[in-house]
């Protein structure tokens, strides 16, 4: 099941947002399911969160860093500090920011890299302005996703079964990037292939050298 | 047992034949026979109905009190006593008004809800009278339980009554039942009139006093009554001398020439069709600016958007002062600037005036609901720029006197509330209030618009009075100097003859002058210093507050969302309660931070932290780290103090300043870190180069000072909070070390910075004399 995530290290403030998107998500029938996080200490845990959960929206609080959830004390980044390391793998990731001081200077300088900066204080207010936006940012992923997941998918079994037009691998590749896949070698997959049926090939010698033997016999 | 027709008519007709003199029991029977007709009955009144009517619709005795001025003012007097005497237990309120007749007295007076004001609006003076619902003189019963008046015309000399307003509070009588004693009074003590004994006027003596006054009701009395008759020139032949033994310093004629001393005077009037006409006067410009523009106009010169095409309020004037709170808003004016600050603090507001009385609750200082009614605060909070940040600046309430003049007789939708206090809220009044709005909005954009004018003259004057006065104590010394060879010479020069006592009186007046430069010299450091004193305060609030803002910030934003939440949980069906209910617990949680922040923000510059005395050191921090502690919490940072308690004779503010200054620098140094984040507060003794002393530090966890950074951090405008571990824009004003600074500087005292060895953070020492 697809989810809005929401990311905040104070959990109330995260339950009252939580709250306030399920009941709006209720009310366009949505069946999205919304969870919350506290801040993780390395920010590289979030792709795992995000693939491991299905997230398909982040929210994300600006203060980050203000309050402990654990042992290690509080985390020492922001949540403006967090997007550009998001953005370096999920550049079309729908993140938004959910923030008290959507003035704040940093923020506004990473502007760009958000889906949108918005106040809390007008999201409580009207929280049924903002839900159909992230819902909306939620449907477009998704559908983008499964769209090209199919022609990936018609892709590798044209290719796998012996088609090595120059262009569909091409296509296949830049899939590869926009789906945000392990990029590693294409290349050794047709080597892998290659070997494959030669191994393939051995194993048919082998095959027909057995058949021999017990002919013989 | 019910008396029949004919023994009613019996009973009163004995009683005619008798002599009918006793009035009381042929009004009681002739109310019983009335309730015999078959075909009408009328009402008829309880006695207890006056209670209702006056103790308790009036709110409290200082509107009650204002009630009974009021009639003195429609009754055309000029001048009008105010006496309240707590030890004499008496209320009396005389004018030399035009008095009342016996006629008038007994139809008029004791005619409940009869106003004469209803019959004709203005007073032979051309005053608009000012009440109309003719219950005014019951209020009188919420001041005290007794009232005597006496009355004096040119036709009926003195007439005179007594009520005792007691007698009414009684069950099951009618108010015709109550007696009321007509007196024949000998005297009247009224004011005078042009400086002649008055042949009119109305004394009211109030007794047995219905609650205390104290020195705050008179205050608030005071400066109600000076609004009457506004601090405008308007009403000039009315004035008001109140008496009284409670507070003294408002035992004085009520009035106010301040307007002399505004900085822009801004004057607008709506014709009441499709024109206004305004006029700006400033302290910097030589000529008035004055035109007569269309309405949409002057809206689109306000810069205020949406400019209605017509005004349903009427024909209104606005009037607004600015003023500011500094010396030289008084230069060139009879009055010092503490009593400009007094005036302000008792006047700011936009008042509303109809016939040129004051209606409340609008732009009341004390009123709760009417001081801000324009949203003033509002807009200035939302947006706080300065005057140099162009068409964005807004003025703050409190430095606004203003007034809006309004006729009953012109503004037809202007009209009283049911509730005798406010006009009702209709769209001329909306309408009103935005011509006013647009008003204020061409004094601010005027404002700003001359603003390098302002920039000039302040500088022009921050160096001449300093000049000034150092070239007049240069003076006053070399005069002095002068006198002083003088006495010398003469007696090196002098023969046996001269006597010491020749030189008694010059050497004597020449101490007292010396006595006297040294007062005013001690003085003007001493205001300077104050002064001084308040802005750092103020300065450091403002420093901590942007830095603990967030914090603040997040609460209210917090609660408001859980309350909200909480609201919609309840209406969904079916109702989710038990999540409503932890919503709402949430929202107190909130609002508790919200209100200790506020708490702590209200005691930083009080008035008794800013004179020495001896101070408690250990207990001062203490009690501010208390305060602090919920901010620093919610950023986990632990916050401890560790030491014992001492004394020094110190400025318990300055302490407080110095220490909100290196805690917000040391809370948002640890905020540069995660992981375990503390700051922490030493105090204690310590001597140094044998002067007795004590210390307090304050140490954190964050990254420490760097090495290049180390000579400039007390530069004024430096700030280290432009660069931290997560690049974060700055916070810091660059103003905090520069104020402890100063601070330490002039309670010659050390400051001094290193690594904090435990917390591995800076460590900020302060290092104090101590003073027994």
């Amino acid at each position: 099941m697809a989810k809005i995530a929401i990311v905040d290290d104070n959990k109330d403030q995260s339950g009252t947002v939580k709250t306030n998107i399920e009941i709006a998500l209720a009310e366009i029938g949505s069946d999205l399911e919304v969870i919350t996080s506290v801040p993780f200490k390395d920010p590289n845990s979030y792709f795992d969160f995000i693939e491991q959960n299905e997230i398909c929206v982040l929210i994300l609080d600006e203060m980050l860093n203000d309050q402990s959830n654990d042992e290690n004390g509080p985390v020492d980044y922001k949540g403006s500090d967090l997007i550009t390391t998001l953005r370096t793998k999920l550049p079309d990731f729908p993140i938004f920011a959910l923030t008290v001081i959507p003035t704040d200077g940093d923020l506004k300088e990473k502007y760009s890299l958000y889906e949108d900066i918005i106040s809390r204080k007008e999201f409580y207010d009207d929280a049924n302005k903002y839900v159909p936006k992230f819902w909306r940012a939620a449907k477009n992923y998704l559908k983008e996703n499964i769209d090209e997941l199919s022609e990936f998918n018609q892709l590798t079994t044209d290719i796998s079964g012996g088609n090595t037009d120059p262009e569909l691998i091409k296509k296949l590749q830049a899939l590869q990037v926009k789906l945000e896949m392990p990029f590693s070698g294409f290349d050794d997959r047709n080597s892998w292939l290659k070997e494959y049926e030669s191994q393939i090939n051995s194993l048919e010698k082998l095959n027909e050298t057995i058949k021999s033997k017990l002919d013989k016999k | 047992m019910p008396q029949t027709e004919k023994q009613i008519i019996e009973k009163l007709q004995k009683l005619l034949e008798d002599g009918g003199s006793d009035y009381r029991a042929i009004v009681k029977l002739s109310n019983e026979l009335s309730k015999k007709d078959k075909n009408f009955q009328r009402f008829f009144i309880d006695a207890k109905t006056l209670i209702h009517l006056g103790r308790e619709s009036i709110k409290d005795h200082t509107t009650a009190l204002i009630e009974l001025v009021k009639n003195s003012y429609d009754a055309d007097s000029n001048n009008v006593d105010v006496e309240i005497s707590q030890n004499s237990n008496i209320i009396r309120i005389a004018d030399n008004g035009f008095g009342m007749t016996r006629e008038q007295l007994l139809n008029s007076w004791l005619r409940i809800g009869f106003s004469s004001k209803r019959q004709s609006k203005m007073s032979d003076l051309g005053r608009r009278k000012t009440g109309e619902k003719g219950i005014g003189r019951i209020s009188a019963d919420r001041l005290g339980a007794k009232l005597e008046l006496i009355s004096k015309t040119e036709s009926d000399g003195l007439v005179g009554l007594k009520v005792n307003w007691d007698d009414f509070e009684v069950e099951g009588k009618d108010v015709s039942d109550i007696d009321v004693e007509l007196t024949t009074p000998s005297n009247i003590n009224i004011p005078l009139k042009n400086g002649n004994e008055s042949l009119t006027g109305t004394e009211i003596r109030i007794t047995n006093l219905r609650q205390p006054w104290t020195a705050s009701n008179i205050e608030n009395l005071f400066n109600e009554l000076a609004t009457l008759t506004p601090p405008f020139n308007q009403v000039s032949d009315f004035s008001i001398n109140l008496i009284n033994d409670i507070a003294p310093d408002f035992s004085r004629p009520v009035n106010s020439k301040y307007y002399e001393a505004s900085e822009i005077d801004v004057t607008a009037i709506f014709d009441g069709t499709d024109e206004v006409y305004y006029c700006i006067k400033d302290k910097y410009s030589e000529e008035d600016e004055v035109k007569t523009i269309p309405l949409q106009q002057f809206y689109s010169k306000a810069k205020v958007e949406g400019a209605p095409s017509a005004l349903k309020c009427g024909p209104i004037e606005v009037r607004l002062l600015l003023f500011l709170r500094e010396g030289s808003s008084v230069v060139g004016t009879d009055f010092k600037l503490a009593d400009l600050r007094e005036f302000l603090d008792n006047n700011y507001g936009v008042k509303i005036y109809r016939d040129n009385i004051a209606v409340k609750p609008y732009g009341f200082p004390k009123a709760q609901l009417g001081f801000d009614w324009l949203k003033l605060g509002e807009e200035k909070a939302k947006n706080p720029a300065g005057i140099g940040r162009g068409d964005e600046y807004t003025v703050s309430p409190n430095q606004l006197v203003g007034a809006i003049f309004i006729t009953r007789d012109n503004n037809d939708l202007l009209t009283d509330s049911a509730a005798r206090e406010g006009l009702v809220e209709n769209e001329g009044f909306e309408d009103m209030k935005q011509f006013v709005y647009a008003t204020k909005r061409l004094l601010e954009t005027h404002r700003s618009s001359i603003y390098p004018k302002i920039e000039k003259a302040r500088k022009e004057k921050q160096k001449i009075p300093a000049h000034k006065e150092a070239e007049k104590i240069k003076e006053q010394l070399t005069s002095i100097k002068d006198e002083l060879n003088l006495i010398k010479t003469e007696i090196e020069t002098g023969n046996d003859n001269l006597k010491p006592v020749a030189f008694l009186k010059p050497i004597a007046s020449t101490i007292n002058k010396v006595e006297t430069i040294a007062e005013d010299v001690e003085d003007t450091i001493t205001e300077l210093l104050n002064w001084q004193r308040v802005l750092n305060g103020l300065a450091t609030i403002g420093i901590s507050s942007a830095v603990f803002g967030h914090e603040t910030e997040g609460s209210i934003t917090q609660f408001q969302g859980s309350t909200t939440t909480a609201i919609k949980l309840i209406k969904l069906i079916p109702p989710k309660t038990e999540k409503a209910v932890e919503e709402l617990d949430k929202a107190l949680k909130s609002s508790k931070k919200v209100a200790a922040w506020g708490a702590y923000a209200l005691t930083r510059v009080q008035k008794e932290k800013r004179k020495p005395k001896n101070v408690q050191i250990y207990k001062t921090i203490e009690s501010v780290i208390k305060e602090l502690k919920p901010a620093f919490e919610a950023s986990t940072i632990h916050l401890s103090l560790k030491g014992e308690n001492l004394y020094s004779k110190t400025y318990q503010m300055d302490i407080e300043t110095i220490l909100v200054n290196l805690l917000t620098n040391a809370y948002t140094a640890a905020l540069l870190k995660g992981g375990e984040r503390k700051v922490l507060v030493n105090v204690d003794r310590e001597d140094k180069d044998g002067v007795p002393g004590y210390y307090f530090s304050v140490a954190d966890t964050g990254p420490g000072i760097a090495k290049e950074f180390e000579q400039r951090i007390f530069d004024p405008l430096f700030s280290t909070k432009t660069v931290g571990a997560n690049e974060s824009k700055s916070v810091g004003t660059g103003l905090g070390l520069t104020i402890v600074k100063s601070i330490v500087d002039e309670l010659e005292g050390k400051l001094s910075f290193s690594k904090d060895t435990v917390l591995k953070g800076a460590n900020f020492k302060i290092w104090l004399p101590k003073i027994s």
